[in-house]
């Protein structure tokens, strides 16, 4: 193993750890951590339009995620892969009740249970994928 | 090989050959068995000079006591009876701070096996030692570690870790941090017991000059050809040392 | 050389060095310490908001006694406690007869409307008609204004109402004007909207028009829903709720503190359970962690041996020791502290409505004392784990720790 690889094997768990954290986030935006759901006529509420993007802000995040990992486990440069996992979980994190509007009342599922969850995971899988770059900052391209 | 030695050993004739370390009828028991009621002695009634500029070596079969007798004559043992006496003081007299002290400033200790620690650097794990007392380490100090280790053959490995080092290269290592304070006194046990013969010579001429500069070394191994480095040789036989004729 | 560039060679910069080198062992005791300080933090953080929404409640409510039609007991209870928006109208000359008691200091109405199936929201909204001339409960509780008085229209919110004073929020097409936020109370109050008998009746007509609201045969013009009492100073609440519900026909007197007794004894209750779960759990952490400085100790026996042989004394051998201990529990009482308040504070309302009871944050003071207290019993657990550990093979002759070694 060169020096920039030894250096850099720390990458790996954390990618894991980035994966991890994705693959939790978009089960549970589909799931226990969804918004509010559709009213009695069938039609819906601001709200969902933010679910909608964030259950697709969570696929992408999850699928930018295995790519960091398979590159890190492979020792190729993964600074870039990671560092672009950063916009999109920071857009993850302020999009809902911001960019798309959200219900009335705090004790409503979309600012009770999704809002948080999205800025709890969007801001730490930004800061893991930050560490990431920052531990591959050895590589070359 | 035998003749540099041997003009090595006879050059030294000139250097007064002053007693730094006197270990006086040691004794170290162990206690056996469930409830302690058997005793058994590693090492019984020995008594050892080391002097400066000598090589003293002590041979004998594994279990012999001979490690047991060089930590005891290093201050990292207390003996069942005898004292040790560095520069005429009892080491075991000494309190904790005050032995561990003077071990650090006086005894330049080679354990047996790997001994480093693996977070640190090469050059970290050499200049430890004179650390411990110290809230810097003078910069004279680092240029000495670095010149050292150039001896040694290891002046690319300086930022290397350990775990990246072959047997002979740590066992290096760790003869230049024993020599890193300047000791009196250079303890070295079993230092070449899984080193090849390229590596045994080397480190057993590193010893020599260690001692033909002034240091008393005192040399514990099972190795044949150490014998020939040495200046005194002693056996020790289930906890006897008898000291050999030449 | 300068000095700068040697800095990392120093005897107190070790314990540093060997966490960093073993990220694996160093980040499996800051797991340990973080969970304990979060169980620590997070537990006593949660009862104390618990009885912080308790106290907060009994002094929201402002009422002594609450005179409710016949029957309405619950109903009013799941209104207040229990947050489920419902209706329950009687006679408005209720207030009169009740005004006339010389032990009642304060009377005020209440109207409370439904806004089930409305078009904002998935979920009722409790909207309550008042009169804020005569108002005690609602208008000392008001957060931020505009400093209007209250014209058609004009709402007064609860504090989970998504909307600031200056605000709007559409009821049944209206547009509503919010001219006042309430403060938080962590009961289902703060889900309330609060207006005029004058909005109420225009919302009421336009929820009619929506064919939404089916009460269309009851008016705040004639009928109320409660009067709040506010007995004079010396005078039994008790006893004033009965004469009012046998001079008054068809009437029912709740009073606040029974209303509230209730879930007193559910809080105490919860708060034993909490208290022991938290306490077990806590104990099986501290036992974990102090068997894996135990084990982590010994499997260095080697390392902590050889640094006695170039020269450390046992003080030094064990300061090291503790050090590393101390700096692993200080980045897992971090952590585990501030995970606990970061899902406390982003979830709070979403555990508000699972804990079923009021549940108020208790402010910067008593959280920033209760993280210090959490993160130094954790210190503590840590640290006389380590020492214990490092006591023990400190006193060992290190030539007797090298020769087991070999």
């Amino acid at each position: 193993m060169d020096q920039s690889s030894k250096k850099n094997s720390g990458i790996v768990p954390v990618s894991l750890a980035v994966l991890v954290l994705s693959a939790i986030y978009m089960a549970g935006i589909f799931t226990f951590l969804r918004g509010c759901g559709p009213k009695d006529d069938g039609s819906f509420m601001t709200c969902h339009w933010a679910e909608m993007s964030l259950k697709g802000l969570s696929a992408v995040l999850t699928m930018q995620s295995v790519i960091l990992l398979c590159s890190a486990v492979k020792g190729l440069a993964s600074g870039y892969a990671a560092l672009m996992m950063v916009p999109v979980s920071l857009l993850n994190a302020v999009l809902p009740g911001n960019l798309i509007p959200l219900c009335m009342m705090d004790a409503m599922r979309c600012r009770s249970i999704m809002t948080p969850a999205a800025r709890i995971f969007g801001i730490l899988i930004a800061a893991l994928a930050l560490l990431c770059t920052w531990k591959d900052r050895y590589k070359k391209a | 090989m035998l003749d540099s030695v041997n003009s090595i050993k006879k050059s030294q004739k000139d250097i007064v050959e002053n007693i730094v370390l006197s270990a006086e009828n040691l004794t170290r028991s162990y206690q056996r068995g469930e409830h302690g009621q058997r005793t058994f002695d590693a090492v019984k009634d020995a008594s050892l000079d080391l002097r400066t500029g000598m090589l003293t070596e002590i041979v004998g079969h594994s279990g012999s006591g001979k490690t047991t007798l060089l930590n005891m004559a290093a201050g990292l043992l207390t003996p069942s009876s005898g004292k040790v006496l560095l520069d005429g003081k009892d080491m075991y007299s000494l309190s904790d701070n005050e032995l561990s002290r003077l071990r650090n400033e006086k005894i330049g200790v080679v354990p047996q096996g790997q001994t480093a620690l693996s977070s640190l650097t090469v050059l970290e794990n050499v200049l430890f030692p004179s650390t411990l007392y110290r809230r810097l380490v003078p910069d004279e100090t680092v240029d000495r570690a670095k010149n050292l280790l150039c001896h040694v053959g290891l002046t690319d490995l300086m930022d290397s870790m350990p775990s990246e080092l072959s047997g002979g290269e740590l066992r290096r290592m760790a003869i230049v941090r024993a020599l890193i304070n300047k000791p009196k006194v250079l303890m070295a046990d079993e230092p070449t017991g899984d080193l090849d013969k390229e590596n045994t010579r080397i480190v057993l001429e590193i010893l020599r000059k260690t001692a033909s500069g002034g240091t008393a070394v005192l040399l514990v191994t099972h190795e044949a050809d150490a014998a020939h480095y040495a200046d005194e040789v002693y056996e020790m036989e289930e906890g006897r040392l008898t000291r050999k004729e030449e | 050389m300068n000095r700068k560039k040697n800095r990392f060679i120093s005897w107190n910069r070790l314990p540093l060095r060997s966490l960093t080198a073993f990220p694996g062992r160093t980040w499996s005791l800051i797991a340990l310490t973080a969970i304990l300080s979060f169980l620590l933090f997070g537990g006593s953080t949660f009862l104390k908001s618990l009885e912080t929404g308790f106290s907060t409640l009994e002094d929201r409510l402002g009422a002594d006694v609450i005179v409710v039609p016949e029957d309405a007991e619950d109903k009013l209870q799941k209104v207040v406690l229990e947050g489920v928006p419902n209706y329950f109208y009687m006679d408005k000359k209720v207030l009169d007869e009740v005004e006339k008691f010389p032990e009642v200091e304060k009377a005020s109405a209440q109207y409370f409307l439904c806004s089930a199936k409305a078009g904002c929201c998935s979920m009722p909204v409790q909207i309550i008609g008042y009169d804020p001339d005569t108002d005690f409960s609602v208008t000392p509780w008001i957060r931020e204004s505009t400093k209007k008085e209250l014209g058609l229209f004009d709402i007064v919110v609860g504090a989970n109402i998504n909307a600031d004073a200056g605000g709007q929020i559409k009821f049944y097409g209206n547009t509503c004007q919010v001219i006042a936020k309430l403060s938080a109370t962590g009961s289902q109050l703060d889900n309330a909207v609060y207006a005029t008998n004058d909005t109420i009746l225009a919302l009421t007509r336009s929820s009619v028009e929506k064919g939404i609201n089916y009460l269309a045969q009851n008016s705040p013009e004639d009928e109320i829903s409660a009067v709040q009492i506010q007995v004079r100073d010396g005078q039994d609440p008790e006893s004033v709720a009965r004469k009012v519900v046998s001079a008054i026909k068809g009437t029912a007197a709740v009073q606040t503190s029974t209303m509230l007794s209730g879930l007193s004894d559910s809080l105490s209750g919860g708060r034993k359970t909490i208290h022991l779960i938290l306490l077990m759990v806590w104990v099986l952490s501290a036992v974990i962690l102090f068997i894996a400085e135990t084990l982590l100790v010994r499997t260095r026996t080697a390392e902590f041996a050889y640094i006695r042989t170039i020269g450390a004394s046992r003080r030094m051998l064990s300061g090291m020791i503790l050090a590393e201990a101390l700096l692993c529990g200080l980045a897992g009482s971090l952590i585990g502290c501030l995970t606990a308040a970061v899902i406390l504070k982003s979830f709070r309302t979403a555990i508000e409505a699972a804990a079923g009871m009021p549940y108020l944050s208790p402010g910067l003071k008593y959280t920033v004392l209760a993280a210090l207290l959490s993160a130094v019993i954790t210190l503590l657990s840590g640290g006389a784990a380590a020492f214990l550990a490092a006591f023990h093979t400190s006193r060992a002759d290190t030539g007797t720790l090298l020769r087991k070694e070999n």
